[in-house]
């Protein structure tokens, strides 16, 4: 199930080249008024090998934005690595802390630019002082729509209609952080390229909260 | 070597149509195609030779090729190397017990000997499946043998029904290599060797499957005295039981597929003597 | 004296420009579409199939290898080395086309005691860690280097796995290579959190072993290697050999046919004819005796 999955199923792992690291994933981007969560499972793999079981999928691009990674796994990672270094430099020459859209934006023309190397689907979030939370889903031919519920990766297609259900407008950050947490163990169970566990990240303008929940509490599982 | 026929035209020759996809013969471990005996150099056009589809990437183990689609393959290489020398008045066989698949280890302790009568063994690696179907078929034929004609099959008969059973397959064939060992009607040491799709030739030693290019060269300088100017001397069976051990050794030191047990079997006019000897488990 | 400074220098033995050389791409790929088979198929590079495993413990960290190196399904070398240093409190093994990994890590050990030098800092793991993912990333996969880093450094042991398309994670024990899930099954059977320096030697030996005796690609010796927090380092080449071909040698009565007598050797012919080179010779100066008093 899991290589079938990985196969011809999801969309991003179709472009890999061989023996690509894939994060066959589910991941996840929630905001919230005065917030943003994002959510992501753990599992990285080769064909039906787990490479590692408990990976850090959301990546920190600055200091209160974040950025949910799929698809190759050496893409994504060179990808945050660019746009952080350019944030950074970004930050020191203007003086002031870059904006969700500004890192979004960053990260689309990069995906955009290079979509024939690539394999990388990304959802960027997180919190600033003109919009607040928000989110940026940048799917693989580096389009950018902002969204108020993101779920990207190969897990996210059986969560679809759940997630549609589950969201409302003005959740509060705790039943943000459910939803989320609900949302991915779900797609954990049904999806053989996601799995271990869920590493969540909760911004908002006080600052940063990482959390995790170990595969054997999640909220629903077989 | 028996010759088949070919067309008398320069190659590119189209090739007969396979029943077999073209991947059937590809593996990353081991004998790409089947290894058929021929007359005439680069004549990879005969029809019985599955090939490889040009630039396909054979299937690496290790972590560095990607996830990859099997497609349904009838054959599998499951390695192992098969010896046997003959002698004056007797021949020794012998085959390792390791079975294997890609990188993996299926088994340390399958036989690669089979005695047919008791005075023939058919040692064969390559398929295990078709060994074992062909182990049986022939099985079925000699007792045939025997019901009609009241007595055991000689060794050169079963050399010949090997031929014609092999050769029955010839656009499917078994994938096995076989050596077959015995003493003949006048009691003198036999052996045969064989290509899998039946063509044969009886010969003084034999060594065919995974670990084959690392005894011949050896037993050419050993036991048919190649390349020697000192003198030659005729060998017994233990001093050939101890030559074969040693080539085992050899041969388990540089081919991944040959190890765990070697088995070896001398024949002689009053029947099979068995005994075996540790090889290295790595 | 003599001397034999060549006045100009060959064009054939001038340094060649720095990277990789691809001029031989297109008549190669030319060569493979041919569909030529037998003589002209393409060189093999040799592989290491191999185990490679790292682990962190209490004090530091615990590298281990086997010593296999294998061409197709041939032993190429059965006592290799896939430890390799990279700073004298980083070590990193190596699994995949043995050419790449001994290079990469050349590469990147030297880029790294360059940095050393210009900052007179230790190396850290994540430094060495990003450098080699960067030099991976860049060649898209075609240096095929797996690679499992380990090290001390002032924020403590470390383990990195890296793959050959440049990705890279950060993890308390990896195992890498063809006998990767036969060591890992070891590892994630026995692995606990703050073990002692020898528990983790035998874990990591452990796991080798498992790959070692069921792995075919992966065979021989292990080899350890332990980097302590305080800065010492233990290389041990063969800390196990559990595969020794004297036993089974010891067990044959060797036939005299393995000796060979002086004159087994055919002599087909004793004509010498000496080689002139191109350029230089003693035969092209006027030798002059040197001066002893």
């Amino acid at each position: 199930m899991a290589a079938l999955a990985n196969s011809f199923l999801s969309p991003e792992s179709s472009r890999l080249k061989p023996g690509e690291l894939s994060t066959g994933t589910t991941i996840m981007a929630v905001p919230f008024p005065g917030g943003v969560v994002l959510g992501a499972d753990s599992r990285v793999s080769t064909g039906t090998y787990i490479a590692n079981r408990t990976s850090d999928k959301i990546a920190q691009l600055s200091s209160k934005i974040f950025c949910c990674r799929s698809g190759s796994a050496a893409d994504t990672q060179a990808l945050t690595d660019y746009v952080r270094f350019y944030l950074q430099q970004w930050e020191v020459e203007t003086g002031r802390n870059a904006t969700v859209k500004v890192a979004a934006h960053l990260m689309r023309k990069i995906c955009y630019q290079n979509k024939d190397n690539l394999s990388a689907g990304v959802i960027v979030g997180g919190w600033d002082e003109v919009d607040g939370g928000s989110v940026y889903n940048i799917p693989l031919g580096g389009t950018m729509i902002k969204m108020d519920c993101a779920i990207g990766g190969s897990g996210s297609t059986y969560i679809y209609g759940l997630t549609d259900a589950l969201h409302k407008p003005n959740m509060t950050k705790a039943e943000t952080v459910a939803m989320v947490k609900k949302s991915i163990s779900h797609a954990m169970a049904r999806d053989g390229s996601s799995g271990g566990i869920i590493r969540t990240c909760i911004v908002d303008e006080s600052g940063v909260e990482r959390e995790y929940i170990p595969g054997n509490q999640l909220p629903y599982g077989p | 070597m028996t010759s088949l026929p070919l067309p008398p035209h320069s190659s590119p020759r189209p090739l007969l149509t396979s029943p077999l996809p073209r991947s059937a013969l590809t593996h990353a471990n081991g004998i790409q195609r089947l290894p058929i005996h021929h007359s005439e150099p680069h004549s990879m056009a005969v029809p019985a030779s599955f090939d490889q589809q040009p630039g396909a990437d054979s299937i690496d183990h290790g972590v560095t090729e990607a996830p990859y689609e099997r497609r349904f393959s009838p054959y599998d290489f499951n390695g192992g190397t098969t010896l046997a020398i003959s002698g004056p008045d007797f021949a020794v066989v012998a085959g390792d017990t390791r079975m294997s698949t890609g990188y993996e280890i299926l088994s340390r302790d399958v036989s690669k000997l089979h005695p047919l009568t008791d005075h023939c063994v058919l040692a064969s690696a390559g398929c295990k499946t078709d060994v074992d179907q062909l182990r049986s078929v022939l099985d079925i034929r000699s007792d045939m043998y025997r019901h009609n004609h009241q007595k055991d099959m000689k060794v050169t008969s079963v050399a010949q029904m090997l031929g014609n059973t092999l050769y029955g397959r010839r656009f499917f064939p078994y994938y096995s290599f076989n050596v077959l060992a015995g003493v003949d009607a006048e009691g003198k040491g036999a052996v045969y060797s064989y290509d899998a799709i039946g063509s044969f030739e009886r010969t003084h030693f034999s060594a065919s499957g995974s670990g084959q290019s690392f005894v011949v060269p050896l037993l050419d300088n050993v036991i048919v005295h190649k390349n020697r100017q000192d003198e030659k001397r005729e060998l017994g069976a233990e001093e050939v039981v101890e030559i074969v051990k040693d080539a085992f050794v050899t041969a388990g030191e540089r081919d991944i597929y040959t190890g765990d047990k070697l088995e070896i079997m001398v024949i002689t006019k009053d029947g099979i003597q068995k005994s075996t000897f540790p090889l290295k488990a790595d | 004296m003599s001397e034999f400074t060549a006045s100009e220098t060959p064009e054939s033995i001038a340094p060649p420009p720095a990277g990789f050389s691809f001029e031989n791409v297109k008549r190669n790929a030319a060569i493979s579409a041919s569909g030529t088979t037998g003589a002209y198929t393409q060189a093999k590079a040799m592989k290491t199939g191999t185990t490679i495993v790292g682990t962190i413990f209490k004090g530091g960290v615990v590298l281990g290898a086997d010593t296999r190196a294998t061409g197709d399904t041939t032993v190429c070398d059965k006592n290799c080395e896939k430890i390799h240093y990279m700073a004298p409190n980083i070590y990193c093994c190596g699994a995949g086309t043995a050419a790449d990994t001994e290079k990469t890590t050349e590469l990147i050990a030297s880029q790294l005691e360059l940095l050393r030098m210009s900052t007179k800092t230790q190396s850290r793991i994540v430094t060495a860690c990003t450098l080699l993912k960067r030099m991976l990333f860049r060649y898209q996969g075609h240096v095929s280097a797996a690679l499992v880093l380990g090290g001390c450094d002032i924020n403590g042991p470390h383990v990195y796995q890296i793959y050959p398309h440049g990705s890279t994670g950060k993890l308390p024990y990896t195992t890498m290579g063809s006998g990767s899930l036969a060591a890992m099954s070891v590892f994630e059977s026995e692995w606990k959190e703050d073990m002692t320096e020898d528990e983790a030697k035998g874990l990591v030996e452990r796991a080798i072993t498992a790959g070692i005796f069921n792995d075919l690609g992966s065979g021989s010796n292990c080899d350890t290697c332990v980097i302590r927090m305080d800065g010492s380092i233990q290389m041990n080449r063969g800390a196990l050999k559990e595969n020794p071909v004297e036993p089974l040698r010891d067990a044959i009565k060797r036939s005299d046919r393995f000796n060979f007598p002086r004159g087994t050797t055919a002599v087909l012919s004793t004509e010498f004819v000496a080689h002139k080179t191109k350029g230089l010779s003693l035969d092209d100066v006027d030798v002059v005796t040197m001066d002893t008093n």
